[in-house]
């Protein structure tokens, strides 16, 4: 599964790729920001990782943007951030996000959310 | 330059000193009037400054000469708080501003290097594993030793998610002082209505590089994570359905 990482943080973008190594998942695509990741989002792209809070284009309007994007509209998007206010969360569900990481993050808790994203998608296919 | 308690604490005694002057003057203006009744200041300084032809122009241009002088002598004192200000507070903020960046920036390529050395440390773990499976384990415990110090490399990795957190909270930091600055800057320009057209004779922190822009969350934390994820965890079976 090629997975499109995106944070601005190279050192969260390093830890995702590395976790996602660890549990299974060697192909990575990595973008520095939302804007990043429209350039870089293709048809072969099939999971996206985000952090919220990025220059350029935030991780919101990414997901925005993947929804209203010809490839993007049932891409399994998982997003990973220190936002963990109620609003933000109801905010990124809306915005097209399938689920929600508060970092800190374990590789444990980014299995289990990677796998309940698939398996959901799978049951919506 | 920075401005020590006892500077504060002069000026602010001359500065008291001086409107006292002031409003005694203004009263003394008042009393040339002969108008007993309690009034406003506007029309004090009003009345003090039209003519009286029962006291003759003489009497009134000395306590306007007095009241003159003694507001020149606040403005001052003013203009004096003012620099004052600018230089102590926006000075500080300025040094205390940098050395957040600087902890920032060194955390960042702390966590680089960490993160280098974590990658170097697994390579030699594959190194082992290759020679094992080449020569044959040295021991019954070396394949196991391997595996819990892979796992304690790849936990090692995981903490420094630390480095992101901070840095946003160092960017949060930075940017209440940026708008501190402003703020005792705009208080500082009101001190002196002089300089209220002039541009400010201190640099303003620039709290974006265009170059490097910065984004942050100002609730970023690394604690209660099991109990921010629960929230999230609802949310997302609440919204989604499942």
């Amino acid at each position: 599964m090629k997975i499109l990482v995106v944070d601005d943080s190279a050192t969260m973008r390093r830890i995702l790729v590395n976790s996602l190594q660890r549990i299974g998942y060697s192909e990575c695509v990595e973008a520095s920001d939302g804007r990043d990741a429209v350039e870089k989002f293709d048809g072969s792209i099939q999971f996206v990782i985000t952090d919220w809070n990025m220059p350029n284009m935030s991780g919101l309007d990414l997901a925005r943007a993947l929804r209203a994007h010809a490839d993007g509209k049932s891409v399994p998007i998982l997003m990973v951030s220190t936002r963990s206010v109620k609003e933000d969360i109801i905010a990124a569900i809306q915005a097209g996000v399938n689920n929600y990481i508060v970092k800190p993050f374990t590789p444990q808790v980014l299995k289990e959310k990677i796998d309940a994203v698939i398996s959901g998608a799978a049951a919506a296919a | 330059m920075t401005m020590n308690h006892k500077q504060h604490s002069e000026l602010l005694y001359d500065s008291e000193a001086t409107l006292r002057l002031v409003d005694s003057a203004i009263q003394d203006m008042g009393e040339l009037g002969g108008d007993e009744t309690p009034r406003s200041l506007e029309q004090r300084l009003m009345s003090a400054l039209t003519p009286d032809p029962a006291l003759g122009s003489v009497g009134l241009s000395d306590a306007l000469a007095r009241g003159y002088a003694d507001i020149v002598g606040v403005l001052d004192s003013l203009r004096q708080s003012r620099h004052l200000l600018e230089r102590a507070s926006v000075d500080r903020i300025h040094h205390t501003h940098d050395k957040l960046r600087e902890v920032s920036d060194a955390t960042e390529t702390a966590a680089t290097d960490i993160l280098n050395g974590l990658d170097r440390a697994n390579t030699m773990v594959d190194d082992l594993d290759a020679y094992a499976n080449t020569h044959g384990e040295p021991d019954d415990r070396a394949s196991s030793v391997r595996n819990t110090l892979r796992d304690e490399l790849f936990a090692l990795m995981g903490h420094m998610q630390f480095q992101d957190i901070t840095s946003q909270q160092l960017n949060y930091a930075s940017a209440v002082l940026t708008e501190m600055e402003t703020r005792l800057t705009n208080i500082a320009r009101v001190f002196d209505p002089a300089a209220f057209s002039s541009a400010p004779s201190v640099i303003l922190l620039s709290p974006v590089d265009s170059n490097h822009p910065v984004t942050f969350d100002p609730n970023a934390s690394t604690q209660n994570r099991a109990e921010r994820q629960a929230v999230a965890d609802a949310i997302v079976a609440t919204k989604s359905g499942t």
